[in-house]
């Protein structure tokens, strides 16, 4: 049964089959393999292998490779290695028969693969956990774990998986005796593989079955699955299989009394098992040979192949085949009369089954010995053999009904952990009854059934006892453990945190530099003394230097020119300080060029928040400073063009305006000074447009002079140049000025500014009021100086307000201007970087508020 | 026409024949000066005045009490001719007042001419009535 378990739980890991002898050349591969293995997984993977070569021979050393591998899986974060890492080594102490440590480490890879959310671990983790319980005898909770496991598999639909734990419960049934249910697992089981097509399983199934109807004499049924089993391997070509169940068919008839039947099927298993070179095997078969020529009397063929399984056995160290063997052998030599030879193999067979602990067998040597004392007239060596002969075979009884009641004991308590195990609760019920009886039977033939039902009471009593201190001690292991895998939770989900945290990090940091490649600016990373740490490729390619040129190497040296340098010092103290700055630098590219660019610079802290140095990003502008140069270029060119027309249509319009002057200065005829007037009158208009069109571009285009201007001065200059304006004299012109001191401005632009609204509020004034006022105030008022101008003219409807300084608006009928004036206003006010805003209502009046700074220095 | 002129010669330096034409009607018609001397670029002008500083048995009636000069003009502009005047022998431009007459009206171009110490007035054109009063 450990076998077949050990080789499930193989299967479950997908691993290869043991493969006996074969191994050392196997491991010593593994370990070459090992050495040159150049990828962690590969690794990982061989160092598990390895584990599982020693498990058997080596437990320390499986467990030391297994351990190596987990860490380097720990390492490169493989949760599915990590978590077969802790499953090998759970195995390992499994094999070991440390059932403790065995499920703490499933435990291990249980809480990882619920961490990940890896149904598939989990299930597999919970099958090992109950594995552990079932090595461990604890059935019932070996019965709760593969039922999780079950349920977890079934959920995910994971068939390969589903028909694993049905077997294993099939087994766990098989072991407490109820057949029945066992077979109704092996069944089920059967169907799943059936399912998922693994012709292997389904022979495997029946196999079990089989073995479960020759443990109950049904010896027909038996042939039947192994029969089919047969089949199944005959179809697959599957030799040891096939011979297997040859083996198998053959026990079956050695088992019925048909020896030649039956040596006829170990002949063929053994000629398949030779083929195959499994010595192992060879030693099994030719010792079931030799027991059937000794059921069959033939003593010379019998011994040949007992002696054939028994060197094989030496051979390989088989120490559990040595001791059938042995008493083999004892058994032969007492049926042809050879009894003192007997005694040697006997003792020595005697001697390796105390060792292993080998009951049963030791119970078969004692009476073959008791036989062969007999047989040389030592009959005190006879007696002595027998009384321990009869003693095992009492004790044996006894720890099989004791073990038997236990597991009733155990099938109650599972009743409220598993629905199915209640059902099979109640056909085990069933069983005992029939089981008691078998044992009544048996006692009465013992003629002690007193004496066995106060042993049996005792022993129940016993048991209890031994139940209830175990049940203490169980339940102190189950706090414990449940504590220990409590604490594994929190660190796992510690672990957990952390690692997300670190994939959030990795995350963000893939997501930065992904960024960082894909930016147009160059990013630059420097420690404190200026060496390259990083420089992305937009960087390289900006100053023509490859990438690896370029770490280590002194950024200020390689890249600066001597001001740069001084400017970029100050700028990396002031970085140094925590501020983040721009600066325009000039950068020496590999070619020897200059590329302009800004520098936009933040410092890097360490964890205790010391600087460490400073990313830079960096923009090529040299691009746009070129484009800004063109454009200023452009504009300034288009200034001087604007000036230079208009100005040029000066000349031949003062020349036309002296003309008409002149040709008035010359005549007498009314008409013709009529028509000369309507000339003058069109040419001053022109005039007035080409002065306005000058005024623009020298307003945008001139530097600003700022000087100290009485704005008084300024004002009443400004109303003097009026002094013709018709009608003037009718408008009363109140200046309020409130300045103490001269103003700092631009004289020019002031004038510009106040000039154009003066004329602008005598032009629309009210025609033929009597209260015609304009009045300008002038307040200083925090550093600001406020410029009224006020009318109680014609107004400016409200629709207007919006479009007032725009270029070419004249929102007047009245307006016989250029519709530049309030424009240049506009641009005047901007240029001395101050505001104007203006209330003005219909029919009312007009108030124009200049906000003006006041400049601090000339020039 | 009145009888009594302000200054026996008056100048005109410009490049604009007919502002000179006008100009000298103006001037004549106002009675601002008895004689007109015209030139139309500032180097025959400036030659002019170098002739009176070698010969000096030409008539000084010839040197001008009034210059209207323009700024722009070809060859030479009325701060380089400025410059060269200024070279000239104390004894013909002492008693030579310069008026700049212009269509310019930028401030820069009014400014830079009247630091010259020479230049007395800046005035646009059209030369006006009013204009010639202001002097």
């Amino acid at each position: 049964m450990k076998k077949l378990l050990s080789i499930l739980i193989l299967l479950t890991l997908s691993l290869s089959p043991p493969r006996g002898l074969v191994a050392s050349t196997r491991i010593d591969s593994l370990i070459n393999a090992l050495h040159t293995a150049r990828y962690d997984t590969v690794k990982i993977n061989i160092l598990y292998e390895l584990c599982r070569e020693y498990s058997a021979s080596k437990p320390d050393k499986a467990i030391k490779y297994a351990k190596r591998g987990l860490i380097i899986a720990g390492q490169s974060a493989n949760r599915g290695l990590i978590i077969s890492g802790f499953n090998n080594i759970g195995l390992v102490y499994r094999n070991k028969y440390d059932y403790n440590q065995a499920i703490q480490y499933h435990f291990q890879a249980l809480n990882i693969s619920r961490i990940f959310k890896d149904t598939i671990a989990t299930g597999w983790s919970y099958v090992e956990i109950g594995n552990d319980y079932y090595w461990q005898s604890n059935y019932s909770d070996a019965a709760v774990y593969y039922g999780k496991a079950l349920a977890v598999f079934k959920k995910s639909n994971f068939k390969h998986g589903i028909a694993v734990c049905l077997n294993n419960l099939g087994m766990l049934c098989e072991k407490r005796g109820d057949y029945l249910k066992a077979i109704e697992y092996y069944l089920k089981t059967s169907d799943k593989y059936e399912e998922s097509g693994n012709r292997e399983g389904i022979a495997w199934c029946h196999e079990l079955i089989a073995n479960i109807y020759m443990h109950q004499g049904n010896y027909s049924g038996a042939m039947k699955y192994y029969l089919l089993s047969l089949s199944i391997y005959d179809d697959l070509n599957d030799k040891k299989g096939i011979a297997l169940s040859y083996n198998n068919i053959g026990l079956v008839h050695n088992s019925q009394g048909d020896y030649p039947g039956a040596l006829e099927y170990f002949f063929k298993a053994l000629n398949l098992f030779e083929q195959l070179g499994n010595e192992l095997k060879i030693a099994t078969t030719s010792s079931y040979i030799g027991n059937a020529y000794t059921k069959k009397s033939e003593l010379e063929q019998a011994l040949n192949y007992q002696e054939k399984a028994l060197g094989i056995r030496e051979k390989i160290a088989d120490k559990n085949g040595l001791v059938y063997s042995l008493t083999g052998i004892g058994d032969i030599l007492n049926k042809s009369g050879k009894s003192s030879e007997a005694v040697k193999y006997l003792q020595r067979s005697i001697e390796i089954a105390k060792e292993l602990g080998m009951k049963a067998a030791l119970k078969d040597s004692y009476e073959c010995l008791s036989v062969a004392y007999a047989q040389v007239n030592d009959y005190k060596n006879a007696y002595d053999y027998y009384q321990k002969y009869s003693g095992l075979k009492d004790s044996l009884y006894n720890e099989k009904t004791s073990g038997k009641i236990s597991e009733m004991q155990a099938i109650y308590e599972a009743r409220n952990k598993e629905k199915e195990i209640e059902l099979l609760t109640k056909e085990k019920a069933l069983q005992s009854l029939e089981l008691k009886k078998n044992n009544i039977a048996n006692y009465a033939l013992y003629g002690c059934i007193l004496l066995a039902l106060i042993l049996a009471f005792l022993s129940i009593m016993g048991y209890r006892k031994k139940q209830k201190a175990n049940k203490l001690l169980k339940k102190k292991v189950e706090r414990q453990t449940l504590e220990l895998s409590e604490s594994n939770g929190h660190l796992q989900t510690e672990i957990e945190e952390r690692k997300e945290g670190e994939n959030a990090l990795h995350k963000s940091e893939r997501d930065y530099r992904l960024l960082i490649e894909a930016m147009k600016e160059g990013v630059i990373q420097v420690n404190k003394d200026d060496s390259i740490q990083f420089a992305n490729e937009q960087f390289c390619k900006m100053v023509g230097y490859p990438d690896n040129e370029l770490i280590g190497k002194n950024g200020a040296q390689l890249f600066l020119n001597g001001i740069d340098k001084v400017f970029m010092g100050e700028f990396k103290s002031a970085r140094e300080k925590g501020s983040s700055r721009q600066n325009i630098v000039q950068l020496r590219k590999k070619d020897g060029g200059f590329i302009r660019v800004i520098i936009s610079g933040a410092p890097n802290y360490d964890e205790h928040g010391n600087i460490t140095g400073s990313t830079a990003v960096v923009t090529d502008i040299s691009k746009i400073m070129e484009y800004e140069e063109n454009l200023d270029s452009i504009n300034q060119e288009l200034n001087a063009f604007m000036y230079k027309a208009s100005h040029d249509l000066m000349g031949p319009l003062s020349s036309s305006v002296g003309i008409v002057n002149m040709c008035r200065e010359s005549t007498n005829d009314k008409n013709m000074i009529n028509n000369l007037d309507m000339i003058s009158v069109s040419l001053n208009k022109l005039d007035k447009i080409l002065h306005d069109l000058i005024e623009i571009t020298l307003i945008r285009q001139g530097k600003l002079k700022i000087v100290p201007v009485e704005i008084k001065l300024l004002l009443e200059d400004i109303v003097h140049t009026f002094g013709r304006y018709p009608d003037i004299e009718k408008t009363d012109i109140i200046i309020d000025n409130k300045l103490r001191k001269p103003v700092m401005s631009d004289a020019e632009i002031l004038r510009i500014i106040l000039r154009n609204l003066f004329e602008n509020a005598l032009k629309y004034r009210k025609i033929g009021a009597r209260n015609s006022f304009i009045k300008i105030t002038a307040v200083r008022k925090n550093k600001y100086i406020i410029i009224e101008v006020a009318d109680n003219g014609i107004g400016i409807p409200e629709e207007h307000h919006q479009n007032i300084f725009k270029m070419f608006v004249r929102a007047s009928t009245m307006s016989t201007g250029s519709g530049l004036g309030l424009y240049s206003v506009k641009n005047a006010v901007e240029k001395l970087s101050g505001t104007i805003e203006l209330k003005s209502r219909e029919k009312e009046g007009s108030t124009f508020t200049l906000n003006l700074p006041e400049f601090k220095n000339y020039n | 026409m009145k009888t009594k002129t302000r200054y026996k010669t008056a100048m005109l330096i410009d490049d604009n024949e007919i502002d000179n034409v006008i100009n000298s009607k103006m001037l004549e018609s106002t009675g601002f000066a008895k004689r007109i001397q015209i030139y139309t670029n500032g180097l025959s002008a400036l030659e002019f005045f170098k002739n009176l500083e070698r010969d000096k048995y030409l008539n000084r009636d010839m040197i001008p009490d009034i210059v209207f000069l323009d700024i722009n003009m070809p060859l030479m502009d009325s701060f380089q001719f400025l410059q060269e005047f200024g070279r000239l022998d104390k004894s013909i431009t002492k008693n030579c007042k310069i008026a700049i007459l212009t269509t310019s009206v930028n401030p820069s171009d009014k400014e830079r001419s009247l630091n010259d110490k020479r230049v007395m007035s800046f005035i646009n054109k059209p030369l006006t009535k009013e204009g010639l009063d202001r002097l």
